[in-house]
């Protein structure tokens, strides 16, 4: 009867601190520091010279892996990959697994479509900086709208697996980002 | 009650002539052990009352014991977590780094992704181009 408590406890206990062991427990994943990167890896990783020891073991292991793509690209590739490296760093881990969400569905889409993607991006760059305001004002107070409603809404199934109500934590918190 | 009283008496009084003629050796034999008996009595008690934490490690010690199986199974389960854990980032690491790649170099920027403003732009696009 006791042995059977205690198991019952331990077992309540363990279930308890679960999350809080994968997190905190695991040590952290061991990964060179600035210092001691190669030559090569500086010159391609040099946008994020100021944040790499900042970072965790496997964002760290991640740029190492980009790294190691980066040879077999094209010239302006290259380029664009290193111009917009810092801005990708700074990305809250929400953005980044929007954005990759978004890419992914994207490479699925015809190359028509993919396209008139492009088109639409650089007419959306000529707009006006009010015009633009404007739609991102309007694109929020839709965001917002959507949320109370189905905040309102009785919690049903397709209200918890839908996207506007599933809680924005990311896989990335506790991931590589 | 008289009856018992009255037993008891004859008891006492038996014992005590015993005592009379008892050897001296084995009487202060029984009067060592009798002392002894008490000495131990007297530091079972005073060790209970003053070592409590001693107490509590000797019944921590008897719980581990008793439910070491139970304890072995909690630590592979720990060690298993972990191991998943540790093996789930690690393939996450490789997606994100091949699909960020693939993201930072293409055409259209990870702005483009984002920005909540071209995204509303693109739905009344779409939605105009249905009408």
């Amino acid at each position: 009867m006791a042995r059977a408590r205690f198991r019952l406890i331990l077992a309540v206990a363990l279930w308890l601190v679960a999350p809080l062991g994968q997190a905190g427990i695991t040590p952290p994943l061991a990964q060179p520091s600035w210092s001691q990167l190669s030559k090569e890896q500086k010159q391609i990783l040099a946008p994020l010279a100021n944040e790499w020891d900042k970072m965790d073991g496997f964002r760290r292991k991640k740029w190492l892996g980009i790294s190691k793509r980066y040879g077999s690209m094209k010239s302006d590739e290259k380029a664009r990959m290193q111009r917009r490296m810092t801005d990708w760093a700074k990305l809250s881990p929400d953005d980044r697994k929007r954005a990759r969400d978004k890419y992914k569905s994207l490479q699925k889409a015809s190359p028509e479509t993919k396209d008139a993607v492009r088109k639409k991006w650089q007419e959306y760059n000529a707009l006006p900086e009010s015009e633009k305001k404007r739609l991102k004002a309007e694109a929020a107070l839709k965001k917002a709208s959507l949320a109370s409603k189905s905040k309102k809404s009785a919690p049903t199934t397709s209200a918890i697996i839908g996207k506007h109500s599933t809680p924005s934590v990311s896989t990335e918190q506790t991931a590589p980002q | 009650m008289n009856d018992d009283t009255e037993i008891g008496y004859k008891v006492r009084q038996t014992l005590n002539q015993g005592l009379d003629t008892i050897d001296n050796n084995v009487s202060r034999r029984l009067d060592l052990n009798r002392q002894a008996a008490l000495e131990n009595q007297r530091m079972s008690a005073g060790w209970l009352r003053l070592t409590g934490i001693g107490h509590v490690a000797e019944l921590a010690e008897f719980v581990v014991f008793s439910n070491a199986r139970t304890l072995l199974a909690v630590m592979a389960l720990s060690i298993g977590a972990a191991g998943t854990y540790y093996w789930k980032a690690l393939e996450q690491t490789q997606e994100f780094a091949e699909i960020d790649s693939a993201l930072l170099a293409d055409e259209l920027p990870p702005s483009a992704y984002i920005d909540r403003g071209f995204n509303a732009w693109l739905e009344r696009a779409s939605d105009s181009s249905l009408q």
